[in-house]
């Protein structure tokens, strides 16, 4: 073999091992869909395979819709919340961390840190939930906001601390010796040359909050007030069969992702390239 | 448009490391004052006190009548360049520009006169929408000085702001920035630890060393009249040569015996202080200039043979490095191109001591007691 | 808030650091002195404010309050009685197996995740090694695609591969006929586990081939009282190599390891005293001299003597472990061709384990592209100038240099294990599956709080797992040095 061809096959050796992983990445994505458009006889017959439906049954999509319609706004509403809160408390908190040195900044840094590691499990659930109704909040979608963005904060902060000691200090002080104060020095140089990372730290905490299912299952009564994830796991329960319906249900329960990574996903690339996420 | 005066300025860091110690300085009100001395001295770090981007330790800052102490750096109405510029990675050359001028409300059209004005000062009128590492690194250092002049501030601080460049980029800017600031005629402060800039842009120089000012005055009283033996060694290129002995007296004849007991007669006119150190170390120091070979050597010298070790030629003058029995290092000679000599020579080579200073003491610091009685450290 | 106070402390400090230099003492000018530096401070914390709020509020104080309650019976509601340490007095009297039996399973699924790690690493890699950066850039859109997937998806999919009739998995194993190879390792395994476990204590005159394969374990186990113990010793050497550096310092430890060591695995000291300080001498004094001894023909020839006699030591008495331990009991569930792998109390660790084949998670691999990334042209290109290879490039080059991100990866995947509990609750409910099979400590402690409504002696469970936490992110801190 010439050294050229040796190469070129060394690189198609790679696309196949590459391509074997998407393949193995995108199968649950596959049967989903599949499954959402099978009628149930054809599923219990043969549920796992990945025949074609036989019948393509859509209205499977409009029973889903119906069960999953009104969970997709509570869904938004916490994952939204929650990055907001998220980053309007840990952009600031991460920009003081890094740029100063001042009598408690080791304490509060430690103190967020501390948390990552903090056996917090089955127990801490209960007494977080004794406070949440203590303030009134059981059933009430602010409470997941709340949690989701004030946890999620830590991992930001992290990240975030570490990027702005990466901005050349000599940017903050030229801004402040140019007439910025705290709140221009963030918006006029933080933001933007962290754009990417903060961007995919956003993501990262919509999905965590997306995601969430045992915070939701303890804290949310009402149907009304359901996130998909016990939403559909109540479905699940209720329609042990309708294997179909389910996963139309979660087809479109992905639907509002599919969208946010339409518009953000070079963000992300280039954010997560940059290591915005680490562990 | 004013002065500024630093009076008793102490830095100690929280580690306890005191990197500026009573620093008593006055810069005149359109003056360009350059802080020159090597890394460690202190020099930047009283440059961010003035700034504001340092606390202040001790004592007290004020330009003109107005104490800075307590002033956050953006109500000082200072500009500042930086050594590696800090321009926005993210504006344009006209947005990096202007952002000061938008932070202080003026309206848009002053600013983009403004712009324009300091844009064609330095000639970057075809960059003004270029990002900054579109630009190369004159460039760069030219907006980073744009950024300065627009706002017209107080006084201008300059952090080793030609430090980044290549050497011919550097004697370009060198050139501009002198011509830039007796057009702008405000007052600056310029940090560097080249002394070659610190010669050429300063109306005065300051000489700092170990967090504490060695010498204030024109470059050129700086060059002639080094208040100690470390402003002798830093200032001049190549430096200043060395050579220790023990100050003797025979009759009227003063001269420094060197431990192999070469004797130099010493030729200055200054010497007031020289009784009370009779018979104690001293410190010859002669600069390469007033070295002379025997073809071209003036008269009154004191002679003293030494073995030539290495000549560099550098066009019109040339470099020779000499060796002299008892001293370690060697000496530098500064000859005319038509002085012939060959490594391995012994050559007569004659002292113009009466050019030369006399140290007391063989520390870094040791005071001249060659200068003038009541000769200022500050002038 | 405390903005008011901290500067002023600074300031002291600041002050008293000056020393030498005299600070104005009049009222007027000290004020004048530090009052911009405590506004200034001020600013900033309050700037954090909202953090340490939100972080005190519903972090900590529930967090503080498990604290209290694990020293109560508590039902979660209206039921509070101080009871002191009669919860800790339960979980370390013996009196809860349960939860101690947990923590074996948990030993399991750590090293099994710590295999699990290295299939991304690898894709990364491949990844980095790309010639093309549009075929890169292209790879790693589409990895960030699969995470539009709900996450129970996934789940509902795998539960159904493993079904027992109709389950992918089942097929695949019958398909490519590794069915009938389970059965019979069936039989095969827990002979042979019965094998090595007999031969471990005395010589077995009837297969003198395999005593004399076992012959370093038959000396072994004497002198450590079994292969635990061997692997002790695997790790004291790996210890006396890297981790400490004076020579007090190695002796100090060797004693205290091998004396736990002895008493751990050994037969009980007290009942016959002299062979046991023989072996203590043996041990403590010849191991350590042994171990001076090739510490200086490593400096000598350079070769890691040590280690290497480490890693042999490691391997074969893991290997060993894995033999007699893991397959003891046949299982019977392979005969028929359709084992139920998430309903057999044997099969569910298995099952868990397999979970997620081929263990790529999409993100992880970008993460560590993230790492592979900061590697510079120069370093390759200088690699391949010296002649490096294939595989000396992946551990001399890129590993190396992404440990980093391995490093805190290994710390969070610790920390999730052990706290892992919300995927075996979906999975297999509270009990954790048949017999307990999947009953992971954090399974129980949620099982304890929810389904018994022992809150208090949740808690207390929860508060052995927090000092376990605290002392591993300190062994770690020590030991993986972790820079970012």
């Amino acid at each position: 073999m010439t050294h050229q061809s040796h190469l070129r096959f060394k690189e198609w050796c790679k696309h196949a091992l590459l391509c074997c992983v998407l393949f193995f990445a995108f199968v649950p994505f596959f049967l989903m869909l599949m499954i959402s458009l099978k009628t149930n006889d054809q599923y219990t017959t043969n549920p796992w395979w990945f025949d074609a439906p036989s019948q393509w049954c859509w209205a499977n999509w409009t029973k889903g819709w119906n069960t999953v319609g009104h969970y997709i706004t509570n869904s938004i509403v916490v994952a939204v919340g929650s990055v907001l809160l998220c980053l309007t408390i840990s952009i600031p908190t991460s920009y003081v961390i890094a740029r100063y040195r001042f009598p408690g900044r080791e304490l509060v840094y430690y103190a967020l840190m501390a948390t990552m590691f903090l056996p917090g499990g089955a127990a801490a659930l209960v007494t977080t939930f004794k406070l949440i109704s203590s303030m009134g909040l059981v059933n009430n979608l602010a409470a997941l906001v709340l949690l989701s963005g004030i946890g999620g904060q830590v991992s930001c902060v992290f990240i975030l601390r570490q990027f702005i000691e990466e901005i050349p200090k000599e940017l903050f002080e030229s801004a402040s010796i140019d007439g910025a104060g705290h709140l221009r020095q963030m918006w006029s140089i933080m933001l933007p040359l962290s754009g990417p990372v903060i961007g995919t730290l956003a993501i990262m905490n919509f999905l965590g909050a997306w995601n969430d299912l045992i915070m939701p299952l303890i804290l949310l009564r009402d149907d009304q007030m359901l996130t998909i994830p016990v939403g559909l796991m109540r479905l699940d329960g209720e329609y042990v069969k309708m294997w179909g319906e389910l996963m139309a249900g979660y087809s479109i329960a992905a639907i509002p992702l599919v969208i946010l990574f339409l518009f953000t996903i070079r963000l992300f690339v280039r954010g997560l390239t940059a290591g915005a996420v680490k562990g | 448009m004013a002065g500024i005066l630093i009076k008793d300025l102490q830095k100690i860091y929280d580690n306890g490391y005191h990197a500026v110690k009573d620093a008593n300085l006055e810069i005149r009100d359109r003056e360009f004052m350059v802080l020159v001395g090597p890394s460690g001295c202190g020099k930047t770090t009283t440059l961010r006190m003035i700034a504001g981007l340092e606390d202040i330790s001790g004592g007290e800052i004020r330009i003109g009548e107005r104490r800075l102490n307590e002033v956050a750096p953006k109500d000082r109405d200072i500009a500042m360049v930086f050594q590696s510029y800090a321009l926005y990675p993210h504006m344009s050359v006209y947005e990096n520009m202007a952002f000061a001028l938008r932070l202080r409300k003026m309206p848009k059209p002053e600013i983009h006169a403004k712009v324009m004005e300091a844009a064609k000062m330095l000639s970057l009128g075809n960059q003004l929408e270029k990002l900054p590492k579109q630009l190369s690194g004159g460039q760069r250092q030219r907006v980073a000085l744009g950024r300065a002049i627009v706002r017209q501030p107080k006084a201008f601080l300059f952090d080793e702001p030609l430090s980044n460049l290549d050497a011919k980029l550097r004697g370009e800017m060198r050139y501009e920035l002198k011509s830039l600031q007796t057009r702008l005629a405000t007052t600056a402060v310029y940090v560097t630890h080249d002394q070659i800039e610190a010669m050429t842009l300063g109306d005065r120089i300051t000489v700092m060393s170990v967090g504490e000012i060695q010498q204030v005055a024109p470059p050129t009283v700086v060059y002639e009249f080094p208040y100690n033996r470390f402003v002798a060694s830093f200032i001049g290129t190549p430096p200043m040569n060395f050579v220790t002995g023990k100050l003797v007296r025979e009759g009227d004849t003063w001269s420094c015996e060197m431990a192999k007991g070469q004797r130099f007669t010493l030729g200055m006119k200054e010497r007031g202080k020289l009784a009370e150190n009779l018979g104690k170390d001293v410190v010859l120091g002669v600069r390469p200039e007033h070295l002379h070979a025997p073809q071209v050597a003036p008269a009154g010298c004191a002679v003293c043979p030494m073995k030539v070790d290495v000549v560099e030629h550098m066009g019109d003058h040339q470099y020779i490095y000499l060796l002299l029995d008892g001293v370690e290092d060697t000496v530098i000679m500064k000859a005319p191109p038509q002085v012939k000599a060959a490594p391995g020579d012994i050559m007569p080579v004659h002292l113009d001591t009466a050019a030369g200073h006399l140290f007391a003491g063989t520390h870094e610091h040791a005071p001249n007691i060659t200068l003038p009685a009541g000769f200022p450290r500050q002038q | 808030m405390s903005g008011d106070s901290t500067p002023r402390t600074g300031e002291t400090r600041r002050a008293a650091a000056a020393g030498t230099i005299e600070i104005p003492v009049d009222g007027a000018g000290s004020m004048a002195r530090w009052w911009p530096r405590a506004r200034f401070v001020a600013m900033l914390w309050l700037m954090m404010l909202p953090t340490i709020a939100g972080l005190a509020i519903f972090t900590y104080f529930p967090n503080l309050e498990t604290v209290k309650y694990s020293l109560y019976k508590w039902d979660g509601g209206a039921v509070e009685e101080f009871r002191l340490f009669y919860n800790f007095k339960q979980i370390f009297g013996g009196g809860d197996p349960r939860y101690w039996a947990a923590f074996s399973l948990i030993g399991v699924l750590l090293a099994a995740n710590l295999v699990k790690m290295w299939p991304s690493i690898f894709t990364a890699i491949v990844l980095h090694r790309l010639k093309s950066e549009r075929w890169q850039f292209f790879y790693r859109v589409l990895f960030v695609v699969p995470m539009v997937i709900p996450g129970l998806v996934g789940l509902l999919l795998w539960k159904g591969y493993y079904d027992p009739n109709v389950g992918l998995f089942n097929k695949l194993l019958n398909g490519i006929g590794l069915m009938p190879v389970l059965n019979s390792l069936d039989t095969a395994m827990p002979a042979l586990a019965a094998f090595v476990n007999g031969n471990l204590l005395v010589w077995n005159s009837a297969n003198p081939l395999w005593s004399i394969l076992l012959l370093p374990t038959q000396i072994i186990t004497p002198l450590f009282g079994g292969l635990w113990g061997m692997l002790v010793f695997g790790f004291v050497l790996l210890l006396l190599r890297d981790g400490v550096q004076t020579i007090p310092g190695r002796w100090m430890l060797w004693v205290m390891v091998m004396a736990f060591a002895v008493l751990t695995w050994g037969p009980n000291p007290f009942e016959n005293p002299l062979p046991f300080l023989a072996r203590g001498l043996i041990l403590l004094g010849g191991g350590a001299l042994l171990v001076e001894w090739l510490r200086k023909r490593d400096s000598i020839e350079g070769k890691d003597v040590v280690a290497r006699i480490a890693a042999g030591v490691l391997i074969t008495a893991g290997l060993l472990v894995l033999l007699s331990k893991i397959w003891v009991d046949p299982t019977n569930a392979f005969i028929n061709g359709n084992p139920s792998w998430l309903g057999h109390s044997k099969l569910v660790v298995p099952a868990v384990i397999v979970w997620g084949f081929p263990w790529i998670g999409t993100v992880g691999v970008l993460i560590y592209l993230a790492g592979l990334a900061n590697i510079s042209k120069e370093v390759y290109e200088a690699a391949e100038l010296d002649g490096i290879g294939f595989w000396g490039k992946i551990f001399r080059i890129e590993i190396p240099l992404i440990l980093t991100q391995v490093r805190i990866n290994l710390i969070f995947l610790t920390i999730g294990t052990l706290n892992e509990y919300g995927f075996f609750l979906i999975l297999l409910g509270p009990d954790g599956g048949p017999d307990n099979a999947g009953l992971t400590p954090g399974l129980y402690m949620y099982q304890k709080a929810f389904i018994q409504s022992e809150m208090g002696y949740a808690c207390a469970l929860g508060m052995v797992m927090f000092t376990l936490i605290l002392f591993l992110t300190i062994v770690y801190q020590r030991h993986l040095k972790v820079d970012k």
